[in-house]
């Protein structure tokens, strides 16, 4: 890969460079992207809960503005909100961060200088955006899927879980439960693919236009990642809520199921018993 | 699939790295930001309903107050349009009253002139006989002393006095 | 360079029909907006969803085009 694009002024790699190796982890720069965005999300929320004032500040009315706009999301999504509405503010407000990282100048110019095998000199970026790092991308979906499969547990019990995946006519089961899984599975897929594809390519275009046009025209491009590295954040967080919810939901209440694995809907004595 | 996987340098290792931060950024975010953030929002928001819920009552108890001063005000007038209705009937009453007696009154006072006057007539008109027929008899008397004795005379006279009152009595009647 | 020319075609075809779900998403929710402002709020997360669901095909060509670059190369 870096012999293909070694002359070419865009330079955006599909992996996170490995910066330096711990034992059988290599430390890469997406890494120092994901603890940067854990550092500023914490000083955020020291800042934030410094001094609680019942009615806040303009910096703190900002810094608190996503946190209301998600809460209050998540609170029209189920009554049972509570439960996961940690989870989701967490999603959101690390990938909005992550995403907004690669913004911020000096994240994809400044680096150290590296000598591979061959000879090729070539520059490492010292912090990648976490979220252009399918390793980012595909953990917290693992996370996300981790719990709306725990969650489908527990609110159905192991065998109306299972049941829901076999479907509802049970000699459709054969059919029905590969069918299933990949759509479970799926979802997994589509949610690190496309918070991974969305900020990447979002990078190439940055590093592009850059290339192209190094004054003004990328300021244009740089507003429009802005937004997208939201909107982005919002889908992820969203669709894991909305996969949450699903899981959780009465099944006979139905209808609410996410709109890319139309399963049909369980009418099983268990899952009634178990949503009652 | 582990080509694709090679090709974006996925390993487990980087992977649980990403995982572990993940949980442990979620756990002190949850700690430290959103449970005391959420409970603020809960304190805020509870607070703006309540301010709703107040701002609410006091509405209702002004509406509340101004109907009932408008009932008041209504009430007050109409028994102020009663009280006047009342007293104009009142005094027209008192006036019909007061003119009814009068004019009786002055009936009456007429009533009793006329009566006098009719008395003061009759004694006048009696007395007026009186002396005539004493003016009479001494006429009469100084007339024929010669000629006749006391007691004849006098049973004469007194006959005819009494025809001629008896003709007089019967013309005043009809005077009347 | 056969791989290259793949890739420019998987992304670009590929991008037509998100492209045409998004614009049909995006002209539905303004329009249902426009009727009825005030359902701002109970449009916005299907809205979010439904586009995210979309472009999702999109994504996937884009990942399938950055497989034929990077790894059938």
């Amino acid at each position: 890969m870096p012999e293909e694009e070694g002359g070419s002024l865009i330079h955006v790699a599909i992996e996170a460079e490995t910066l330096f190796k711990i034992g059988p982890l290599s430390f890469t720069n997406s890494m120092v992207g994901a603890l940067l965005a854990s550092v500023l999300l914490l000083l955020a929320a020291w800042y934030i809960t410094r001094r609680s004032a019942l009615v806040p500040g303009r910096l703190q009315s900002a810094l608190e503005l996503p946190v209301e706009l998600m809460t209050g999301i998540v609170a029209g999504s189920s009554s049972r909100w509570r439960g996961y509405v940690a989870l989701i503010l967490g999603f959101f407000l690390m990938i909005l961060v992550a995403n907004w990282i690669g913004l911020l100048p000096g994240v994809g110019t400044i680096g150290i200088t590296h000598v591979d095998e061959a000879g090729h000199e070539a520059m490492i970026p010292l912090v990648r955006p976490a979220s252009a790092d399918l390793n980012f991308t595909l953990g917290l979906a693992i996370v996300s899927f981790v719990m709306f499969v725990y969650w489908g547990i527990k609110a159905n019990g192991a065998g109306g879980y299972v049941k829901e995946l076999m479907g509802e006519p049970l000699y459709m089961a054969p059919l029905m439960l590969p069918i299933n899984l990949i759509s479970e599975l799926s979802r997994l897929i589509s949610l690190s693919m496309r918070l991974f594809g969305n900020v990447f390519a979002g990078e190439v275009l940055l590093a592009t236009m850059i290339a192209l046009a190094p004054i003004l025209v990328p300021a244009v491009f740089l507003g429009l990642e802005a937004l997208f590295g939201f909107v982005q954040a919002l889908v992820f967080a969203l669709l894991a809520m909305t996969y949450i919810g699903t899981a959780i939901a009465e099944h006979h209440a139905g209808g609410d199921h996410a709109a890319d694995n139309g399963h049909a809907t369980d009418h099983s004595p268990a899952a009634e018993a178990a949503a009652s | 699939m582990g080509a694709f996987f090679e090709a974006f340098q996925v390993d487990v290792w980087k992977l649980a790295f990403q995982v572990i931060n993940f949980l442990i950024l979620l756990y002190l975010l949850n700690r430290f930001l959103f449970k005391p953030v959420l409970a603020r929002l809960d304190e805020r928001s509870s607070k703006i309903s309540k301010g709703l819920e107040d701002a609410e009552t006091a509405a209702r108890d002004r509406e509340l107050a101004r109907a009932e001063r408008e009932a008041a005000v209504t009430e007050a007038r109409k028994e102020a349009s009663n009280l006047i209705a009342n007293a104009n009937k009142i005094a027209t009453d008192t006036r019909n009253e007061i003119l009814a007696e009068a004019r009786a009154e002055a009936e009456k006072v007429t009533e009793r002139a006329r009566q006098e006057i009719v008395a003061e007539k009759d004694r006048a008109m009696a007395e007026l006989r009186a002396q005539v027929a004493d003016l009479a008899l001494a006429a009469a008397g100084k007339l024929v002393r010669s000629e006749m004795d006391g007691p004849t005379q006098r049973r004469l006279v007194e006959e005819f006095l009494a025809e001629s009152k008896a003709a007089n009595g019967k013309g005043a009647g009809a005077r009347n | 360079m056969d791989s290259n020319l793949a890739a420019g075609l998987a992304m670009g075809l590929g991008a037509i029909g998100p492209g045409i779900g998004l614009g049909i998403a995006v002209s539905k929710a303004m329009e249902a907006l426009g009727r009825n402002p005030e359902a701002s709020g109970a449009i916005f997360v299907p809205y979010i969803l439904g586009i995210a669901l979309a472009e999702a095909i999109g994504i996937y060509a884009l990942v399938v085009s950055l497989l034929l670059i990077f790894v059938a190369a």
